[in-house]
């Protein structure tokens, strides 16, 4: 590379840029959604702290909407194969990304486990984030619906909190409401304290493990996804598997600090 | 710690910059966060800091400008400066408010040599 610096003129240079610092991850997110378009399938980017419960109601979801529609699930996590296993076990295709060390997903990641994963056309995809409120609201994935799951343990005042979540969200899931006779925190101040931050937010109340409030969102997504289906006809007797990618972002970690 | 990537995106896009420019010495970048952005300017002045080394911007002074949220109200039309603990709109007490400035992320220049 040459080098011209030294003598003549050290005149400063002022480059007006006015770039969004995730300018390439707004990129890749692009071509995420050029892929879905094509095929037709509708993205959710499912986020929340680690244990509200963004799993469980995968599960339930799943096994109450795919006699009605094809899904697919990519899954974030720092490690292991656990949640990847468990939305496998429901017989749906499945990608598992372990980010290693990283707290979020990136719209890389998930180009390069949609290429893998291949899901079919006018299919629904989740996309299960790495559990955590803040990280992952600020890294478009190339999804239409960005949904956050919030359990009610956690607190009626976490939208307040933690608005960043919220503030990017379309869609908020309230889980484990049956807790509520235990708990300090009620529904209504939640729902309230989501619509203080985010008045668009569209909600739902349920109890994934007591598989109560599932139908209503499930059928919500139907809605929103049924009318594109050009056919509702599938085989079933497909043998799925779960593949593993790595982080693409382990080489950053070493080069950084 | 999403910081770490907005480091590494960061130092990709100047890299980028002093390349096309045909410098290898950047003298300040101008940084824009949102105070809703949820990127903590600390965290990322500390990680800057600490991953510039061998790279064009070793010698950059890294100037953060924090930008305030700000609201307007779909009730009362006010706009204004939004508080920590409250979305809420000070002149009608409205939370059917919209978001304006806040969640800003932005590289806005840079200077060179």
């Amino acid at each position: 590379m040459c080098q011209n610096s030294t003598s003549e003129h050290s005149h400063k240079h002022e480059i007006e840029l006015d770039r969004n610092i995730l300018h390439s991850n707004e990129e890749i997110a692009g071509k995420v959604k050029g892929f879905l378009e094509a095929r037709n399938i509708l993205a959710l980017n499912i986020m929340s702290s680690p244990g509200a419960g963004k799993t469980t109601i995968l599960e339930k979801t799943i096994s109450y909407l795919k006699e009605k529609v094809r899904v697919s699930v990519i899954e974030g996590d720092q490690q292991t194969l656990n949640d990847g296993r468990r939305i496998a076990a429901c017989g749906v295709p499945v990608i598992q990304i372990n980010t290693g060390g990283g707290c979020h997903l990136e719209a890389d990641m998930v180009y390069s486990g949609l290429r893998t994963l291949d899901p079919a056309s006018n299919s629904l995809l989740f996309i299960e984030n790495v559990g955590n409120l803040v990280c992952p609201a600020l890294f478009n994935l190339g999804e239409q619906i960005k949904t956050v799951v919030i359990s009610l343990p956690e607190g009626d005042d976490k939208p307040l909190k933690y608005p960043a979540m919220f503030i990017h969200s379309d869609l908020c899931l309230i889980n484990k409401t049956d807790l509520a006779p235990y708990l300090n925190s009620s529904v209504e101040k939640l729902k309230d304290n989501l619509l203080k931050v985010n008045h668009h937010l569209k909600i739902f109340e349920m109890s994934a493990t007591e598989n109560a409030g599932i139908g209503e969102w499930c059928d919500w997504l139907l809605d929103r996804q049924l009318k594109n289906l050009s056919s509702m006809h599938f085989h079933e007797d497909e043998n799925f598997t779960i593949s593993l990618l790595e982080s693409p972002h382990k080489e950053f970690d070493a080069q950084a600090l | 710690m999403h910081e770490l990537s907005i480091t590494m995106s960061i130092i990709s896009l100047v890299e980028e910059q002093a390349s096309l420019y045909k410098t290898s010495k950047v003298k300040s970048i101008e940084l824009e966060i949102g105070s809703q952005s949820g990127v903590d300017a600390q965290s990322l002045i500390f990680l800057l800091e600490n991953s510039i080394k061998g790279t064009v911007m070793e010698q950059s002074r890294i100037n953060i400008s924090i930008i305030e949220a700000e609201r307007i109200c779909r009730c009362c039309g006010n706009i204004y400066k939004c508080s920590k603990d409250s979305p809420c709109c000070p002149q009608c007490s409205s939370y059917h408010t919209e978001m304006l400035k806040g969640t800003e992320l932005n590289l806005k220049a840079i200077t060179i040599e």
